[in-house]
């Protein structure tokens, strides 16, 4: 399983994860999507070079090279569950690449919608480390191979909204008090003035599942790396902060409701025979909160971050070793959600 | 279909809130929809970013489509072709559409001019760069305020650094 999914690190009460993305291209190349498959096929050779250049001095643990037009969408779906990369690069895999590392930490997305989209995530608010790691592996790749870059508008990119330094640094929050006491709209609108974006679980386009958010920076031209991060964090901040009010609030004036509510969900997920993943995320999101709470105490809570990906519709499949109905999905969801909390087996 | 919420108006906007952890679905006509406020349209489920630019940049009706003649050399897009897709062919094109791009940035950097980390290769000759901007926007202060003699200073530092840094090219 990817660090990040650990359920430690900094404020992990809240944040789930932290997450820095460069977008990078290569000078003289078309970009993917105006490109032919044999520009294409080209960048994603000289990345695949890189990369290997990259294992050879070794430091960053062993980096995989995998082209994904020739693995099944399944194993695509999963990569995208583990947050490794988007939904729109495993919906359209033809000449584009993955760079992963061995520990899940770092990704690169090739021939994306820029020829580089260079990731790092890690568990927790983990921000400033990081910017860190993220521009140490930009330094790597950019020792192989020529980015494009213009003085006036910095790293350029296929879409204007990433010019300049080309980042996108995003935290994963779970705000479920926010969301129970209806203030979460109003928050993510303050956010918004503050230049920063608010999506769903997965990025642009998707929904909000289990009560996760995720909140990025809008702005990549005319800010430094450094401040880009340090608003972001403190927009963070804040929310964190809501956050912890709302849950001590909801624990002063109805501690039994949300303590019913948490230990419902509780014996839902420990029991459920068929669990769609939609509940899932619901429940887990009651369970992960009395987790918080110290509601429930005798959960693991890395066991309990995992399911976020495990009880995905590609990773139960991938568990089951075969393409299942959705009604087959939520059976075999059900069974493993029962396993990994570790009780009821039978 | 008409909006759930007024029934007056055609629905518009397909919107999926998440409420006490329930997903509600909604089809409101364009004046609910911006009622419920920034949330709703952030997850309008096919709204991007690059579709949201597109429709910033595309020309009100009636208009002449501009920029469908010119090609950029690097890989044949016309502008038009950007204001469709909401994405650039190659880096040639930010040359290129310049002019046409010039305001698009304006409009969602904080600065239209890149402040942050600079490829290590290149970083000499950025520098100098970023130093002659620097002391243009120097002169120009200079001028306004009719100071000749540190204008004439800042001029000459100007051409020794662009000097060196044609060379350092």
């Amino acid at each position: 399983m990817p660090g990040w999914m650990s359920g430690s690190g900094p404020e992990s009460d809240v944040v789930i994860s932290s997450r820095l993305r460069l977008a990078r291209n290569l000078e003289g190349c078309t970009f993917p999507e105006a490109a032919t498959a044999a520009q294409r096929e080209a960048v994603r050779r000289l990345v695949a070079a890189a990369c290997a250049g990259i294992n050879q001095i070794g430091g960053w643990g062993r980096f995989e090279f995998i082209e994904l037009d020739k693995v099944s969408e399944l194993d695509r779906q999963v990569l995208v569950e583990k947050h490794l990369m988007s939904p729109q690069h495993a919906a359209s895999p033809e000449d584009t690449g993955l760079m992963v590392s061995d520990d899940e930490v770092f990704s690169v997305m090739v021939n994306e919608e820029d020829h580089l989209r260079i990731q790092c995530l890690f568990s927790g608010l983990e921000l400033a480390q990081g910017w860190v790691a993220a521009t140490g592996l930009d330094d790597a790749l950019e020792a192989r191979l020529d980015y494009a870059f213009c003085m006036r508008r910095g790293y350029l990119t296929a879409c204007p909204t990433n010019l300049g330094t080309g980042l996108r640094a995003s935290v994963m929050v779970h705000i479920p008090a926010l969301v129970m006491a209806s203030l979460a709209g109003g928050i993510f609108t303050a956010a918004s003035k503050m230049g920063m974006v608010v999506r769903g679980m997965y990025g642009e386009g998707t929904e909000a599942l289990g009560d996760i958010f995720q909140l990025s920076n809008q702005i990549s031209l005319g800010q430094a790396e450094e401040e880009i991060i340090s608003n972001l964090e403190g927009v963070a901040r804040q929310i964190i902060e809501q956050e912890r009010r709302a849950r001590v609030a909801f624990m002063r004036d109805m501690r039994e409701q949300v303590e019913d509510k948490v230990h419902r969900s509780y014996g839902i997920l420990r029991s459920a025979r068929i669990l769609p993943s939609e509940e899932a995320m619901r429940r887990w999101s009651d369970v992960k909160l009395g987790a918080d709470l110290d509601i429930i105490r005798d959960v693991d809570k890395k066991a309990l971050n995992n399911l976020i990906v495990t009880t995905r519709p590609g990773f139960v499949q991938k568990r089951a070793g075969k393409s299942l109905s959705a009604f087959e999905r939520d059976v075999e969801r059900a069974g493993m959600v029962r396993d990994s909390l570790g009780l009821w087996k039978s | 279909m008409l909006c759930e919420v007024c029934g007056k108006n055609p629905a518009a906007f397909h919107v999926i809130t998440v409420v006490n952890g329930e997903k509600v679905e909604q089809h409101l006509c364009e004046e609910c929809a911006k009622q419920k406020g920034g949330m709703a349209f952030m997850f309008h489920p096919h709204l991007s970013m690059a579709g949201m630019l597109s429709g910033l940049f595309a020309p009100a009706e009636g208009q002449e489509e501009p920029g469908t003649k010119e090609r950029c050399p690097g890989c044949g897009k016309t502008y038009h072709d950007f204001v469709k897709a909401g994405r650039l062919g190659c880096g040639v094109c930010y040359t290129q559409f310049e002019k046409e791009i010039e305001p698009v940035v304006r409009k969602i950097a904080a600065k239209p001019e890149h402040v942050g980390k600079v490829p290590k290769r290149r970083s000499g000759s950025l520098l100098t760069w970023r130093e002659i901007e620097g002391l243009r926007r120097g002169l120009d202060e200079a001028v306004r305020t009719e100071n000749y003699e540190e204008a004439a200073r800042l001029r000459d530092q100007i051409r020794e650094l662009e000097k060196r840094h044609q060379e350092s090219r």
